[in-house]
């Protein structure tokens, strides 16, 4: 699964920030969890409003399946089964 | 009786899911496009309900004589909770070895001089609340916000930001937030976003204008100059040149560039260009005309939380005739300003 990272929002909101991370290149168990978080994201639902001003918020879309629209998660969600998707945007994300 | 009482609906819930599934094409659409609205509904319901602030939030307790800040700097030791951390330096107590630590205190510092000294409002309430500023917040986190009751700074990556206390317009655009919450409560999204994160921008810069020392000409009119990392340099956000600021600023310059449904800190160029152009047009000092002209129109009470670049347009333009004058050159710049911005008036 081919998952397209947007980190959006924050005082340098202004400045995209992005990574895609293939699943294929996680072991295979964390792939698997990994996947099955993403499933169940909020897919296609209205993005509610920041936490406060300046917080970052996390789009997430799928590059194989571009129907399902598109998930929003504000900071602080990017945990648990979901964290790698944070660890992989930290360490791959790329500005533009 | 239950917060949502299904029968006093047009049609049950049980029903629309009935609808939702029904073998008729038509029919299940419409069943969809009704849940659909009734989700919007529901999403702005529990926005509006969460909402913090607005002109009455600071309620006055008693008759105060200002002009002294009470700051707190707290460190949160890398982590990410938002309840206040360890007090590290107190008002008043000397300077210690964290950099961090003595660019927060002076940072809260400058702005609550720049609205005491301008103004005469006393921190961000107008009611001298305690500024409390949380540094060391994250792991390497690359952001620095204001979440309604405290300022949080993080250290930075390193690549995108770095240490971002070391920004005195930062500061000073992150307590505006606490400003505009107490004020116009500008709702965070589309043009009032915008509008929100503008307005921080403009009273951020002129917090660092005035404790350096800076006019409308000597200054750079640059946002985030202080806290850039090697990949966004010179800076985040460019006032006097929108979407030039670093070769990844997508900000417009006026509304043939404004992006819809874009993030609030892209758009935040259009009125952000408009206040520079009022300023260097005055010339002096930015809070001479303009930076009051624009806290007029914040504390407006005509001014709507959910206004549009237009209504914040014509509210500078009616303070601006109102303070100084209907034939003044301050309206005359305010005009102009809001015409090359292409903002209709």
């Amino acid at each position: 699964m081919r998952i397209r990272i947007r980190r959006v929002g924050g005082f340098a909101g202004n400045i995209p920030f992005g990574a895609e991370l293939d699943t294929a290149e996680l072991p295979a168990d964390q792939a698997r969890r990994v996947e099955a978080a993403v499933d169940g994201l909020p897919w296609g639902a209205a993005a509610g409003a920041p936490l406060h001003p300046d917080a970052f918020r996390y789009e997430v879309e799928l590059a194989d399946h571009p129907d399902r629209g598109r998930a929003v998660l504000q900071e602080g969600q990017l945990t648990g089964d979901l964290d790698p998707l944070r660890t992989w945007l930290e360490e791959h994300g790329q500005i533009g | 009786m239950r917060d949502h009482d299904p029968m006093r609906c047009i049609l049950p819930a049980s029903l629309l899911d009935k609808l939702a599934r029904s073998d008729d094409a038509a029919v299940r659409a419409a069943a969809l496009d009704a849940m659909a609205l009734d989700n919007r509904f529901r999403i702005a319901r529990a926005e509006s309900a969460a909402r913090i602030g607005g002109r009455t939030a600071a309620r006055v307790t008693f008759a105060r004589i200002g002009g002294q800040s009470h700051r707190t700097i707290y460190d949160q030791q890398n982590g990410s909770n938002q309840s206040l951390g360890t007090v590290i330096r107190a008002e008043g107590q000397a300077a210690v070895d964290d950099v961090a630590i003595n660019e927060a205190y002076d940072g809260l510092g400058h702005t609550y001089e720049y609205y005491w000294a301008t103004f005469q409002r006393d921190s961000v309430d107008g009611q001298g609340r305690s500024l409390n500023g949380c540094i060391h917040f994250g792991q390497d986190y690359p952001n620095a916000f204001w979440d309604g009751h405290a300022m949080f700074f993080g250290d930075g990556d390193g690549q995108f930001l770095t240490r971002t206390t070391a920004g005195i317009d930062v500061i000073g655009h992150e307590l505006t937030h606490g400003v505009t919450q107490y004020e116009a409560n500008l709702v965070y999204s589309g043009q009032s976003g915008a509008l929100n994160e503008s307005i921080s921008d403009v009273f951020g810069i002129q917090v660092k204008q005035r404790a350096l020392g800076l006019d409308s000409e000597t200054s750079d009119w640059l946002i985030g100059a202080d806290i850039v990392g090697p990949a966004l340099q010179p800076a985040l956000r460019s006032m006097k040149d929108p979407g030039q600021a670093n070769p990844h600023d997508d900000q417009p310059a006026d509304m043939d560039g404004y992006v819809p449904g874009g993030d609030v800190h892209t758009n935040s160029g259009i009125p952000n260009r408009a206040f520079y152009l009022v300023s260097s047009k005055l010339g002096g000092n930015a809070w001479d005309a303009a930076g009051p002209i624009w806290y007029a129109t914040l504390r407006d009470n005509r001014l709507n939380p959910t206004a549009t670049f237009q209504e914040f347009a014509r509210l500078t333009l009616a303070n601006a005739q109102q303070a100084y004058g209907q034939q003044g050159a301050e309206a005359d710049a305010v005009s102009a300003a809001w015409d090359t911005v292409k903002v209709p008036l």
